[in-house]
């Protein structure tokens, strides 16, 4: 490979980098094919010795932070009058599209919380029942001393019930808040690599 | 060699090459190859992590109609390199124990 055809091809490789990140690059890469040919390497065997151009240019880009990436990309995206247009056409669809499924996934979520809400209940009720059949259970005491106990046992399974569901349902909402983070930062993740690369490593 | 550590010494070891006097990309590669395992890939993302965190500036030079960038060591740069000294002490105290422990084992 020439000195030029590897800096041609490293320059396509680096595209997505800003002009000024790319050129940069370009003229490391230039300067030190030149110092080791003027050291006495020869051209072909010098750039040989520099690796794949994939490589490079993999490195560079994973080592540019994100943000460099986005704004390049948004001012390179080439925003021409057609796709323009048929954006602005097809709006009232689109738009109304993405409004219903938003909607639709918003409503999702809230019936999830409903669910838990609705543990939270039961548990309360449960837990309710429990102390009315225990302060009942004494008043049929003497008469109805099996129903008494009926009602006695009714209240320590209301109550066991009840513990047992209030753990349920906070350990239900942990994992739910838990779960809304997640999404949360996997949504924030997806736009961000739209932008081109991962960011920078420490 | 782990990969964190290799890249903090060839941030220290690029730093030296250039505290003495200025010098170039390819001058710096063959001035550390003796010690320590380096491509021209490699060197590039230090020197620009280098510039941006203030340890050396870039500067531009003719050399035989084309450019040539220099880079200078900053204070900064060689507080670095003084602290690596200092705390590789402590790596050492500890490499010290490790090979007295494994030595230990092998008698």
């Amino acid at each position: 490979m020439t000195k030029h055809e590897f800096l041609t091809r490293l320059q396509t490789a680096l595209s997505a980098l800003p002009r000024e990140e790319a050129q940069k690059t370009i003229d490391y890469y230039a300067e030190i094919i030149d110092d080791a040919v003027e050291d006495g390497g020869e051209e072909a065997a010098v750039i040989a010795n520099l690796g794949s151009i994939d490589d490079i240019a993999e490195k560079i880009i994973h080592d540019t932070p994100a943000r460099e990436f986005t704004l390049e990309n948004i001012k390179k995206r080439n925003w021409n009058a057609v796709t323009l247009t048929l954006l602005a056409l097809g709006s009232p669809i689109w738009i109304a599209l993405l409004l219903a499924a938003a909607v639709v996934v918003f409503s999702l979520y809230v019936s999830v919380w409903a669910i838990v809400f609705s543990l939270f209940a039961t548990t309360a009720a449960l837990a309710l029942s429990g102390v009315i059949f225990l302060v009942a259970s004494p008043f049929l005491l003497p008469a109805a001393a099996l129903k008494a106990m009926l009602l006695f046992g009714m209240a320590l399974v209301s109550a066991g019930a009840a513990i047992f569901l209030f753990y349920l349902s906070t350990y239900c909402t942990k994992q739910l808040v838990r779960l809304t983070g997640f999404i949360c930062r996997k949504i924030k993740h997806f736009f961000m690599k739209q932008g081109g690369a991962s960011d920078e490593m420490q | 060699m782990d990969i964190q550590l290799k890249r903090g010494l060839l941030e220290i070891c690029i730093l030296t090459a250039i505290k003495q006097e200025d010098s170039y990309g390819y001058k710096i590669i063959k001035d550390i190859s003796p010690y320590i395992a380096i491509s021209e890939s490699t060197l590039y993302p230090i020197l620009k992590r280098l510039e941006s965190s203030g340890c050396i500036t870039v500067y531009t030079v003719e050399h035989n109609s084309r450019l040539r960038k220099y880079y200078r060591i900053t204070a900064a740069g060689k507080e670095k390199i003084l602290d690596f000294l200092e705390d590789w002490k402590d790596v050492m105290k500890a490499y010290d124990f490790i090979k007295e422990e494994t030595h230990h084992d092998e008698t």
